[in-house]
Order: C-alpha cells, then structure tokens, then sequence
C-alpha cells in the first residue's frame, strides 16, 4: 500500500512540476528579448510609408504584418486604440510583411490596402482588410472581394483594380518585404519601437505601458 | 519488470509526453497570448480558429485531461491489477484516436493549416490507440 501511494505521490509531483515548468517556458518566451539581424539597423521612417499621428512624434511604432495573419488581426484594434489614446505623440508605421509561403491572399491584400493607399483611403482599407479577415482568407476570389471594399470606400473602383495589379502597388509591397527581411523579420506582426523589436505585448494594458515607457525615456 | 509491465510504463511515457504537449497549449491559451504567424509553422491560424474551443473549453485542456485519465487508468492497473481500468484505458484511446482524426482533418481540410503540436498530439495518441488493441488484445470474451 505505501509502495503505491509513493507512486502515486512521485506521479503527482512530476505533473505538477511539469505544468509549472510549462508555464514559466510560455511567460519566459513572452517577456525575453527577441534577436534581431545583428548591426541591421530599421529603415526610416519615409514619405513612401502609411503613417498615423504625427512624423515628428517622440516614440515610432513600425509595424510589419500581414493581412491575412490572424495574429495581426487581434492586435490591430489594439494599435488602432493606440493611435486614438496617444494621439500625436506616438507615430504608428504600418509595412507589409505578407507571409505568401502560408497565406495564400497575404500579397493580393497587401496590394488591396496600397491600391486604397493610392485614392487616399489606406487605413480605412487597412481596417476594413482586418476587421473582415475571416470571409476573404481562403477566398480564391478575395480581389473581388476587396473590389467590394473599395465601392464601399467610395473609391474608383475600376482605376483600384489596375492599381491593384500594377507594378508601382507590387514594388511598395516587395520593397517593405524586403525592408523586414532586412532587420531579421521572422514573423507577423513584429513591432518596432524606437527601431528596437518589442516582445508581442499580451493585451491592449501592455502595450500602453510600453508606449507610455517610452515616452518617458 | 515482465514485458506486459514495460510496454504499459512505456505507454504511460507515450501519455505524459501527450500530457505535456496538450498542457502547453493549453497554459498558451489561458495565458491569452497570440502566437504570431511565421513562415514554417500554421500554429496561429489553428489555435486562434474557431475549432480551438468546444463549449468554450479549450481543446487542449480537454487533450491534456484524457492524457492525465490514461496515466491514471494504467498506473491504477500496475498497482492494483484491476482488469476494468485496461478496459476503460481501452475504450479512451478510442475516443483520442477518433477526436484525433477529426482534429486532422480539421487542418487539412478545413483550416488549411498544420500545428505541430496537434499533429504530436495525433500521434501520441495514435501509438496508445495501438499499443491497448494490439499489444494488449483482450480475449475476445472480455471485450464487451
């Protein structure tokens, strides 16, 4: 009897310790620094980049996600709260980084939201691409689709699509590709603040206190 | 040690490396963090899906609970020798090989995406699906 209840206990004892161990691995990777390609240094911030608050703000936010990413879906309201809570003191730079080795609609969504950009309506593309991720991710015919977006924007809709396929829409999103392939982009959304990557905050509250961190240094 | 007594520690091995890999989807998901997207993996877009949560209980907690029901169900057996808990082990390796199954073909077919954990998960309990009826055939009269 107290051979099994010893079993028992050793039993209980390793699964206990392995959630623990399990837990502290999963807030580890949450809180540890990510390496970034050495001595790459990001790309500044340019007139070619889609930019909300002020340029001249004291903290930069950069941005590389991909539209089809549902990562970067959840944390785009958080960004866009961002925007409306720090108002002109915070920059928020968003870059493509479509993942089209997996996402099969990252490039023609990219494309969609520089076509927009194009007619002056970027963000509000932006919003819309990843507010309604859900009924266009595996849609082989998602640039109808974003066709719809752009009447609903009241853009042009014919002059969107030939942006949409054209050279100059397709140049603007390699080039950010290439941007975030340059500092080590591995995956989406990487967030840069101040040129530094940032561990992905866990919910809205972490991502203000590392905003509001970095207004006071 | 015989080696009825090995292959039931060893498919008590095959259970706990299930039990850690459903726990560390699990404590991801209870910890509310978001996987990002990268190139090699398709984890993000399976456990932020629709099909990540049943009733709202993760899917992972509910693996991590049948991997901790088998452990039980074979060390209870080493110890006492109980015939019913091999037959409960028995018919919850069904349950895991089927929900394994549908959770596959979920990715493949549905979600279009594959996690590795998941896919550790199908196998762990593929091997004790076949481990309990192969190695541990009960005679035909005490199948039912």
């Amino acid at each position: 009897m107290k051979k099994g209840l010893g079993i028992w206990l050793a039993i209980g004892i390793i699964i206990l310790l392995s959630v623990l161990a399990i837990s502290a691995i999963v807030r580890g990777r949450a809180t540890a620094p990510s390496p970034v390609a050495a001595g790459a240094r990001l790309d500044a911030v340019s007139t070619t980049d889609h930019l909300l608050g002020s340029a001249s703000a004291q903290v930069t936010l950069v941005e590389y996600g991909d539209f089809q990413c549902p990562a970067c879906a959840v944390f785009d309201p958080m960004v866009r709260q961002l925007a409306t809570e720090f108002g002109d003191k915070l920059a928020i730079v968003y870059r493509n980084f479509p993942l089209r080795q997996i996402h099969p609609n990252a490039d023609s969504s990219a494309q969609a939201a520089e076509a927009a950009a194009l007619q002056g309506k970027y963000w509000e593309m932006h919003a819309l691409l990843y507010d309604r991720q859900k009924s266009w991710e595996r849609d082989l015919r998602a640039k109808q689709i974003f066709a719809g977006y752009a009447t609903e924007l009241g853009l042009d809709q014919v002059k969107f699509i030939v942006d949409l396929e054209s050279g100059a829409v397709k140049g603007k999103v390699e080039g950010d590709l290439q941007s975030g392939n340059k500092v080590g982009v591995t995956y989406t959304p990487s967030f840069f603040v101040n040129g530094t990557l940032i561990q992905n905050p866990t919910n809205y509250e972490g991502f203000r206190l590392l905003i509001q961190t970095a207004l006071t240094q | 040690m015989n080696k009825p007594t090995v292959m039931l520690w060893v498919m008590v091995a095959i259970a706990f490396i299930g039990f850690l890999d459903a726990s560390y989807l699990a404590v991801e998901h209870f910890l509310g963090l978001v996987p990002p997207c990268t190139i090699v993996a398709g984890c993000d877009t399976v456990t932020t899906s629709g099909y990540a949560a049943i009733l709202g209980i993760p899917v992972a907690l509910l693996g991590s609970l049948y991997y901790l029901a088998i452990i039980c169900c074979l060390v209870g057996y080493l110890q006492t020798s109980r015939e019913e808990l091999l037959k409960i082990f028995r018919y919850l390796t069904i349950g895991g090989l089927l929900a394994s199954a549908y959770f596959v073909a979920l990715q493949l077919f549905v979600i279009h995406a594959i996690c590795l954990y998941c896919m550790v998960s199908a196998t762990t309990s593929t091997l004790l699906f076949l481990g309990a009826w192969i190695m541990f055939r009960p005679a035909k009269s005490a199948i039912l």
